[in-house]
């Protein structure tokens, strides 16, 4: 089954700091409980990065420290 | 320096999040995503939450849809994308308008004063010019009425909207100009914006009409333009326009919002012309509770 293409507004302007967090969740249309079962892929955030300094963030492994000292 | 910046997270069962690091601070420009329900246990919404950093949820998302067990949707969540906030259900959306331009170009004379006001029955207009940017939320009534009004009516059903009303009129009189002063004992010439009742169960007078004046007070006449008797003072044309007048609640039902003209000049009865305007912009509620949403 192909997948339905759906949309959504963002609050604009939304400056988020350290800390927050965006959430993607599954909701119970109805009573908003989360919904289990339901994967998620292929997630991407677009975000403008206000201090410059965030780069390119991946769940890669590489990204965990070594436990070596450099 | 601010620059754009592509985030991805690892695949996996939802829900999944992504936490602005130290010293970081972002804005969202776009969230995309793949919710497979294969073994979604019941149907579901996709949604975005935006969550403080003590935790409280600060904004909850909502696709346009709800998605089906074992069906999949590839979702977008982006700043003013949602189609939802024309109907009023939800998601935000850009706001609507109406404008109406009624021009009443063959002169009219108007009986002396005091024997009555004289209400220039908007029937009579010479030319009418009405547009909407959704007709699906505004139309236009103006043959229901023998004398009284033309009336722009917000679509039965469209809920949470917040109005604002602006308005104008120009006109011009015969005989070398106004006269000044002109009838001291009330308005000379008034336009009248007439909202008609909330429909909803939270109206404290839903079997009246509610009039709006200026102040954003409601009123008990006609909301009129001038208000101070005697005036405007003696000029060829006038034009007036009216501050924005906003309606703070939630409305719902078919809402009129009623253009009178009257003349009540008796040194000079006849009207060589008159034209009028009324702008009607409703801003999906919506859309507002969710602009506000911006951590400090």
């Amino acid at each position: 089954m192909s997948a339905e293409p759906l949309q959504g507004s963002l609050p604009p302007d939304c400056e988020l700091s350290a800390g927050y967090v965006i959430r993607l969740v599954a909701l119970d249309p109805t009573t908003g409980a989360r919904i289990s079962g339901v994967t998620l892929s292929e997630v991407s955030l677009f975000v403008t990065d206000l201090q410059g300094n965030l780069g390119y963030l991946t769940p890669d492994p590489l990204l965990v420290p070594s436990s070596e000292p450099v | 320096m601010a620059r754009d910046e592509q985030i991805r997270l690892p695949d996996g069962a939802a829900p999944t999040s992504y936490e602005v690091p130290n010293s970081a601070e972002i804005v969202p420009k776009a969230i995309t995503a793949l919710f497979d329900g294969t073994s979604a246990a019941a149907t579901f919404l996709p949604v975005v939450e935006i969550v403080s950093d003590g935790g409280v949820v600060m904004s909850r998302t909502k696709a346009e849809s709800t998605v089906a067990a074992g069906g999949s949707a590839e979702v977008t969540f982006a700043p003013f994308l949602s189609t939802a906030g024309a109907s009023g259900s939800g998601g935000g959306g850009p706001a609507q308008w109406a404008s109406l331009r009624v021009v009443y170009a063959t002169p009219v004379s108007v009986p002396p004063f005091p024997s009555a006001s004289y209400v220039i029955d908007p029937m009579d207009y010479d030319e009418v010019f009405y547009e909407t940017s959704d007709p699906s939320i505004f139309s236009l009534l103006n043959t229901s009425h023998t004398t009284g009004n033309i009336d722009i009516v917000l679509t039965p059903g469209s809920s949470d909207f917040v109005c604002t009303i602006q308005g104008g009129v120009g006109i011009e009189e015969s005989g070398g100009g106004f006269a000044s002063p002109f009838n001291p004992a009330g308005f000379d010439v008034f336009v009248g914006f007439t909202y008609d009742g909330l429909l909803s169960s939270a109206d404290p007078n839903s079997s009246a009409p509610y009039i709006y004046n200026g102040t954003n007070a409601i009123v008990t006449a006609p909301q009129t333009f001038w208000t101070a008797a005697g005036s405007p003072t003696s000029p060829d044309h006038i034009e007036y326009v009216t501050e924005y007048v906003t309606l703070t609640s939630a409305i719902g039902g078919m809402q009129p919002f009623q253009l009178t003209v009257a003349n009540r000049d008796s040194t000079n009865p006849t009207i060589d012309l008159l034209y009028a305007w009324l702008k009607v912009t409703a801003f999906p509620a919506t859309a507002w509770t969710q602009e506000t949403i911006v951590p400090a």
